[in-house]
């Protein structure tokens, strides 16, 4: 059985790496005696799967995570049991099936949503650069080489007020551009104070762009 | 709690926040005493470490108690904190460690030192006990190093002597009515003399004679008791083990959960100091440990269970023992990890037993390389003993080994050295002996070496250790011997376990050696890339203190030493006996063979009274 989960990662864990998150959960859901799905082989492990990695220092309100169970359960019963031993800022706000047959987690990522607050008033400034027809900004591709890219398609939308600012962008496998390149481009190499959060993920079905935590209902 | 724009700055910034699975969170204005448990290195290491879950778990069970943590922050977390003149802080609760009723410190090895004193300063604690006020918290420190307290004497407001487990519900539950009384710091640490196993070392003072050995300990106080005896657990069946462990945010050197299956070693090796201040073996029963180990993999969720103790397959009831974990194991898909085995057939056995698939490295400490020399420090092993453990285990599948030795034991000799290279040797020719098809995989040798630091309450105290000098020459003679492809040979630094060798066996004095340093800069000197011998060469000659007389002098059996106040259980006469044993390459029975009174017997309890 499959069953998916929209978490919280606020306050201080937001400075606990993807890969000791996961690890995190791993513990955890094996403390809160979900009957999770085991890999064959010499190396067991269980089976968990993320959505997209979350920088360090970056805190969300959508994240997801799916659990394979080897036994039916209730997602409620899931949602309950994991959150009576998860660390304080991770909590599970909803948990649900979806079908055998639905596609990975990870490929339904394609859109991203964050607000980014600021410590002063920056408004002008990203205003400045936001609106251009080409952001071109040089960042190093794949093969570890630098490259300039216009990271402007990559800007679904984006909204500033005061000393903050919200936007939606391209995001997972096919296309991604990650909040730190953004700043950059803003901002360059200046020092910024600022807290980062994200949103949620959306998956987008002929350019509609539907929450992964309505995953189960396409 | 530290803002987030120096988080973002640092690396690994989850060293730093706490708040793991299974740590406690209290409300601070609800607790009577507040603990901060420090261990003074990395939080990697320090969450490694099992004395500080035990009693991390110990303190917190009492409601009128918050135990936090506190670990050495990282060097550029440091350099931040100094920057925006941060405090040091507990990892629970973010409160400044200043405002913390106790900080008790663990002393698990002589390079983590100028650490602590970093740490106090970090924390705006005096770093001399003789300079705090009403303001600071009462600083402790324990574990194997306390039992040479002297080198931190003047840092320290009091040692403690022994297990965790036996004096602090006395000492907080002391503290608590004192507090509640209006009582002050100073009358709280002098009422600590009531207890047996606490020495505070501001009421006792040394008298030198002119050779700059030690003449006397005078206590200053009429009660504060000379000798003072280390407190040791009577029942380990009914001592508190904790059913969870913090599980750290980053991977720590070993992902798994640790259940410590006894404490103390029968073997009495005269080079371990361990064996002989953990004296006498006592055991939990089988079903005690049983059911410590379902409740520990329960509430961790951990893959991976580590059989902790001296000497693991040394356990009574081993063989009852491993077959119903196997079975716990099992059921839950948890692996058994087994360190600090011996190498005979009957723990490779084992071993084969509990790792049937995952074939990891084996790790075998035969310390020395001839029998004379083994029998010399009472490895009771026997070559012939170690060549069929290895075949064993080739044989099960195994083909990575790594060994451990020590250079510089006592009467070692050239042949001696050369003998560490003949047995690797001979390993490798046993290896490919065997025929492909029996073992798998190309040989993959690893022969480490240390440089033998003599310890207090060791038969080996009194030993003068060899020079920098000749470290290095035995390295280059064992370097040169060991010429086969597939083995390779890595050593120590010969530096550091001079060093350590001056500390450990260190008196008052070398609290100002130790001072200096930090003052010069030194920290984090078990780190090999931040170890800085000439920072520390500096302060020996700021401070007179003659790195010869400490390490590399050779002492007489009259010579009174700085430790000698303490009564471990174990005779100094015992440990005579032993060195002179040693030298005559005459070995002792482990305790269960055969008694040699060694003095342990006075606790009661343990292996002294199986029948
Ligand atoms: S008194 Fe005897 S049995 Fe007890 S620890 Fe000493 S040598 Fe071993």
């Amino acid at each position: 059985m499959r069953i998916r989960g929209q978490f919280t990662k606020e306050g201080n864990v937001k400075f606990v790496g993807h890969l000791d998150t996961m690890r995190m959960f791993q513990r955890a859901i094996k403390m809160a005696k979900i009957p999770v799905a085991y890999s064959e082989g010499f190396n067991p492990h269980s089976k968990i799967y993320f959505a997209m990695p979350l920088s360090v220092g970056v805190s969300s309100v959508g994240e997801y995570i799916e659990i394979r169970t080897k036994e039916d359960i209730e997602p409620e019963v899931v949602q309950n049991k994991l959150n009576a031993v998860l660390p304080r800022g991770v909590k599970l706000k909803t948990c649900f099936e979806v079908q055998p047959t639905a596609p990975t987690l990870m490929s339904q990522v394609d859109v991203a949503d964050y607000i980014i607050k600021f410590e002063q008033d920056y408004s002008d400034k990203i205003e400045q650069t936001l609106c251009k027809e080409e952001i071109p900004i040089s960042k190093r591709n794949k093969k570890k080489k630098w490259v300039d890219v216009d990271i402007k398609p990559l800007i679904i939308n984006y909204e500033i007020s005061d000393a903050q600012l919200k936007v939606k962008l391209y995001a997972g496998s096919k296309q991604n551009l990650n909040v730190d390149l953004l700043l950059k481009a803003i901002f360059g190499e200046d020092e910024i104070i600022c807290n980062i959060e994200r949103i949620d993920l959306y998956t987008n079905m002929d350019n509609k762009f539907i929450s992964l935590s309505l995953s189960d209902k396409i | 709690m530290i803002p987030d724009y120096i988080l973002n700055k640092v690396d690994k910034p989850a060293r730093y926040i706490g708040g793991e699975l299974n740590s406690y969170n209290k409300d601070i204005d609800k607790i009577d005493i507040h603990f901060a448990f420090a261990f003074p290195d990395v939080y990697e290491v320090a969450m490694s470490h099992l004395g500080m879950h035990i009693l991390y778990h110990f303190l917190n069970r009492r409601e009128d108690t918050f135990c936090e943590r506190v670990f050495s922050p990282w060097v550029d977390m440091e350099k931040l904190m100094r920057e925006n003149k941060l405090e040091l802080f507990g990892l629970e609760s973010g409160t400044p460690i200043k405002k913390f009723d106790f900080i008790g410190i663990t002393l698990q090895y002589e390079m983590s030192y100028t650490n602590i004193l970093n740490m106090l300063d970090l924390s705006n604690i005096p770093i001399f006990s003789s300079e705090r006020t009403e303001d600071d918290p009462i600083v402790i420190a324990g574990g194997p190093c306390a039992y040479n307290p002297e080198p931190l004497a003047p840092f320290i407001d009091f040692f403690y002597l022994g297990e965790g487990e036996v004096l602090y519900d006395e000492i907080l539950d002391l503290y608590k009515a004192f507090k509640r009384q209006g009582r002050s710091r100073e009358e709280i640490i002098e009422a600590m003399l009531r207890f047996d196993g606490i020495y505070i070392p501001k009421f006792y003072e040394d008298t030198y004679n002119n050779d700059g050995t030690i003449k006397q300990k005078i206590s200053l106080h009429p009660d504060a008791r000379l000798p003072i005896s280390k407190v040791v657990v009577e029942d380990m069946d009914a001592v508190f083990y904790p059913d969870k462990q913090v599980i750290p945010w980053i991977q720590a050197v070993h992902d798994r959960v640790t259940l410590e299956m006894f404490r103390g070693c029968l073997r009495g090796c005269r080079f371990c100091q361990a064996g002989m201040i953990y004296r006498p073996v006592r055991e939990k029963t089988k079903d005690t440990l049983i059911n410590q180990a379902k409740k520990l993999l329960d509430s961790t969720g951990y893959e991976e269970i580590s059989l902790a103790s001296l000497s693991t397959s040394d356990f009574n009831d081993l063989d009852n023992f491993s077959k119903e974990l196997i079975d716990v194991c099992n059921e839950r898909m948890v692996n058994i990890s087994l360190p600090s085995l011996r190498i005979d057939k009957f723990s490779v056995e084992l071993m084969q037993r509990v790792q049937e698939v995952r074939k990891s490295s084996l790790t075998f400490a035969p310390e020395a390389g001839t029998q004379r020399m083994r029998d010399v420090i009472n490895k009771n092993i026997t070559e012939e003993e170690i060549l069929n453990g290895c075949e064993l285990a080739f044989r099960g599948g195994w083909s990575r080994v790594k060994l451990y030795f020590m250079l510089g034991l006592p009467t070692e000799t050239e042949e001696d050295i050369y003998g560490i290279a003949n047995l690797a040797e001979d390993i490798a020719r046993l290896f490919h002996g065997i025929d492909k098809s029996e073992r798998s995989g190309a040989l993959q040798l690893v022969v480490s070496t240390s440089c033998f630091v003599p310890k207090p309450f060791t038969p080996f105290q009194w030993h003068g250790q060899d020079t920098v000098e000749t470290f290095m020459a035995k390295h280059m003679q064992l370097k040169n011997a060991i010429k086969r492809k597939g083995i390779k040979y890595n050593h120590h630094d010969a530096k550091t376990g001079v060093l350590e060798a001056v500390i450990a066996r260190g008196d008052r004095r070398v609290a100002d050696l130790i001072y200096q340093a930090y003052k010069l800069g030194c920290t984090y000197d078990s780190w090999s890339e931040f170890f800085d011998e000439d920072k520390w060469l500096e302060a020996a000659k700021l401070t007179g203190v003659d790195y010869y007389f400490y390490a590399n002098r050779q002492r007489s059996y009259d010579e009174v030493f700085p430790w000698d106040f303490i009564n471990i259980g174990v005779t100094k006469d015992f440990l005579i006996t032993e060195s002179k044993k040693a030298e005559k390459e005459a070995t002792t029975p482990h305790c269960r063979e055969k008694c040699s009174a060694c003095g342990a017997n006075k606790f009661k309890n343990g292996v002294c009274y199986e029948d």
